[in-house]
């Protein structure tokens, strides 16, 4: 134990002293979205037209709202009175969903609240619109599910249930539970 | 009687689905169509809405299904079979299977009726195998007033 090891020792002790509290002091390790930073959209827009156009080139919606915010790191969009128009394989624009508010995430799976429309575009569709406080709709095989009040009307009937799912391509719906339709007889000769 | 075929249809059932292309409808579930005095009970309703809005087909299934309506003198019409049809633009009641038609002092019995609710008139035709009768029971004419006692 010579003056050369003597101070090694020292130089260790004191290095080890000096760091201690840092190394001890494990900082919980702030999650990447709940960082201050993630909570600032990464883009907002005002009056917005997004169009989108499916794998095979062909336009597939469009979507218009007053305002929009982008948030990467949380993987949504915010919109505000949000129009969507969708389109069929031949550019048919099919169905019109306006709500006040959307929610959009990374796999296309949009959440629309209060005053939900669902407009046909075809005249005599046997659907014509669907009413609900809130939808949830699948953008790639259009289809859409709620579990709140529903308000379905064609021409001459309106059919009211809590709870429904429906496809915006083949155009079935179904109600969880029904609690009434309505059916106006039509021209009476 | 003949106001309700202008008033609107109500249906009640625990389940409903429909089909836009096939523009079918279809209700489930204790089903209860009402039309003014006409009611239809079964356990399942089929909407066939394929001739556009008032030509409606309902189809509705039961164990068995029944209806019943005010006719125009006051007395009730009854009906009951596995199978009733009413098609909305002629006004025709289609009972098929264990069909059995109660009207004024009549009852008739037979494989397939059908009742022209507007005007109040039915045919019946008996099932072409077994015996294939078909049984219409007059009973004396007792003078019901409008609320049915004698």
């Amino acid at each position: 134990m010579n003056k050369v090891t003597i101070s090694i020792c020292l130089l260790f002790i004191l290095v080890v002293a000096l760091n201690y509290d840092q190394w001890i002091s494990t900082d919980e390790v702030v999650p990447l979205d709940e960082t201050e930073e993630a909570w600032r959209p990464n883009y907002l827009a005002d009056g917005m037209l997004n169009t989108l156009y499916n794998s095979k080139g062909e336009l597939s919606y469009q979507v218009f709202a007053k305002h929009m915010e982008h948030y990467q790191l949380l993987g949504f969009t915010l919109f505000e009175q949000p129009m969507y128009n969708l389109f069929d394989e031949n550019g048919q624009n099919q169905w019109q969903i306006s709500a006040q508010e959307g929610t959009l995430h990374e796999n296309n799976r949009l959440q629309l609240e209060d005053d939900v429309t669902v407009k046909s575009l075809d005249k005599d569709g046997f659907i014509q619109t669907m009413k609900t406080d809130y939808v949830e709709i699948d953008l790639n095989n259009r289809t859409l599910t709620s579990d709140q009040l529903v308000k379905i009307s064609g021409k001459n009937y309106v059919i009211q249930g809590e709870g429904f799912s429906a496809n915006l391509e083949k155009r079935t719906f179904e109600l969880l539970n029904h609690a009434k339709s309505t059916f106006s007889p039509g021209p009476t000769p | 009687d003949k106001s309700d075929f202008k008033q609107t249809i109500q249906i009640l059932s625990e389940n409903n689905a429909a089909d836009g292309i096939q523009k079918s409808g279809y209700y489930s579930g204790n089903v209860h169509i009402t039309q003014g005095s006409l009611v239809i009970d079964a356990d399942e309703v089929f909407i066939d809405a394929k001739d556009g809005p008032g030509n409606e087909v309902f189809i509705a299934k039961g164990k068995p299904a029944s209806y019943q309506q005010k006719a125009n003198d006051g007395s009730m019409i009854k009906a009951v079979a596995d199978e009733i049809r009413y098609t909305l633009n002629n006004r025709v009641l289609t009972l098929t299977d264990n069909a059995e038609l109660h009207l004024q002092s009549s009852m008739v019995k037979a494989e397939r009726i059908e009742f022209d609710m507007e005007n109040e008139q039915f045919n019946a035709k008996g099932s072409d195998n077994e015996d294939g009768r078909t049984i219409t029971i007059y009973q004396p004419s007792t003078q019901e007033d409008a609320n049915g006692n004698p």
